[in-house]
């Protein structure tokens, strides 16, 4: 009972506060615990992610649009919903980017790793093939935030 | 809406909402699979790092495996759930809608996960004291409190903003060209539905139209953003509201 009391107490001061940047990694993962209303409050930057392959030599970009809209999808969509997960997987590594000074320690973060299966994902859809791939997150179409170097299969 | 009534349709609404929600964790298995991007491969480091229990307690949690059968047990515990709620089934539903949360790094969609757990520590709360009106009454207010402030503070965050209030924001978020004063008066229309939700628990009517609002929010916002986990985990909370607003009107 006190637990919970005290877990409310927490909440209720949350209330206030925002992390815009998760302090810890761990707080990070806990952070279901401590719930942010704050949906949809301006519109952000729009990040896009590319990828190519050595042989293509020109960037493909990968698409976070919702499925056709059909009344079904109001209750059932998991290729939506995926698609959200890997956008926000995308603002995580954004936000994880500001923390890192070179390419190198960039290359060691997890967001990084899973953005690199995703541009491994995404190129095997273009190109069964394939032998090396990059990708690039580019901010509201203009700056590339980042180019990473060639990957091996 | 009495305490039983209450609980037994907010038990309910949550348990098809995570019902939903593990079917399509089925139907993207490719995702979480050894093949997928969120690979138990890339993780294991990471996840070792965060939960200090050991190699093998890391791989029995989080593996694709562990995970395929997390997902089939839940599909039972739910179907149980369904005919006799219990606090056993909440909390072990609370405890795998952690560890998938944890498998995608903390949420899979943000908001509609926040709410799902909101809702299980509540009836878990509700359901482990079957003798104690207070404490299963406690697990409602809980459950409603938090629905109440994320229509309430989410709609105060976008009246601060100047994109909400001229009707910008909607037009960008929902990549629709429609004319800008229709936005503008859309716009208000979501600002004045949040931020007035509080005023709803004045009478059961006013929760009544509060609800069916709510219904049309959530499933224009499915329609047109693809948040369709938000509408059924949000729903799931409506129950509880009513018995805020029964509770307080006695």
């Amino acid at each position: 009972m006190w637990i919970f009391l005290v877990y409310i107490l927490i909440l209720l001061v949350g209330f206030g506060i925002r992390l815009k940047t998760p302090q810890s990694l761990r707080l990070s993962y806990f952070r279901i615990f401590f719930p942010s209303w704050r949906f949809f409050e301006a519109p952000g930057d729009r990040l896009s992610f590319s990828v190519m392959s050595e042989s293509q030599s020109f960037w493909h970009e990968v698409s976070f649009h919702q499925p056709q809209r059909r009344f079904l999808i109001c209750f059932w969509n998991p290729i939506g919903n995926e698609k959200m997960a890997r956008y926000n997987l995308l603002e995580h590594f954004v936000q994880d980017l500001d923390a890192t000074n070179t390419y190198e320690d960039t290359e060691l973060l997890t967001s990084f790793k899973l953005l690199q299966n995703m541009a491994a994902e995404e190129i095997k859809k273009i190109e069964k093939d394939f032998k090396k791939y990059k990708f690039k997150i580019s901010l509201n179409d203009e700056d590339d935030l980042l180019i990473s170097d060639w990957f091996l299969r | 809406m009495t305490l039983e009534t209450a609980l037994f349709w907010t038990s309910r609404l949550v348990l098809l909402s995570l019902l939903v929600q593990t079917l399509e964790f089925i139907w993207t298995n490719r995702s979480w699979s050894d093949e997928g991007i969120w690979k138990f491969t890339t993780l294991k480091s990471e996840l070792a790092t965060i939960f200090p229990i050991g190699k093998i307690g890391i791989r029995l949690l989080f593996s694709a495996v562990s995970i395929q059968v997390l997902l089939a047990l839940r599909i039972l515990i739910i179907a149980h759930a369904f005919i006799q709620p219990n606090a056993i089934s909440f909390l072990l539903l609370l405890f795998s809608h952690l560890i998938l949360c944890w498998r995608y790094r903390g949420t899979y969609n943000g908001g509609s996960d926040m709410i799902t757990l909101m809702t299980l520590l509540g009836l878990s709360i509700s359901y482990s004291f079957t003798d104690l009106k207070s404490m299963r009454a406690f697990g409602l207010f809980f459950i409603a409190v938090h629905s109440m402030s994320s229509y309430f503070l989410s709609g105060l965050y976008k009246l601060k903003q100047e994109s909400w209030r001229d009707g910008t924001a909607l037009t960008i978020f929902t990549k629709k060209n429609w004319p800008q004063p229709l936005m503008k008066i859309l716009s208000w229309g979501v600002l004045c539905f949040e931020v007035g939700s509080p005023l709803s628990l004045l009478n059961l009517n006013l929760t009544y139209a509060f609800i069916t609002l709510a219904f049309f929010f959530h499933a224009l916002n499915a329609a047109f953003l693809g948040l369709t986990r938000f509408l059924w985990a949000w729903a799931a909370t409506w129950p509880a509201i009513l018995f805020v607003t029964t509770y307080l009107s006695i």
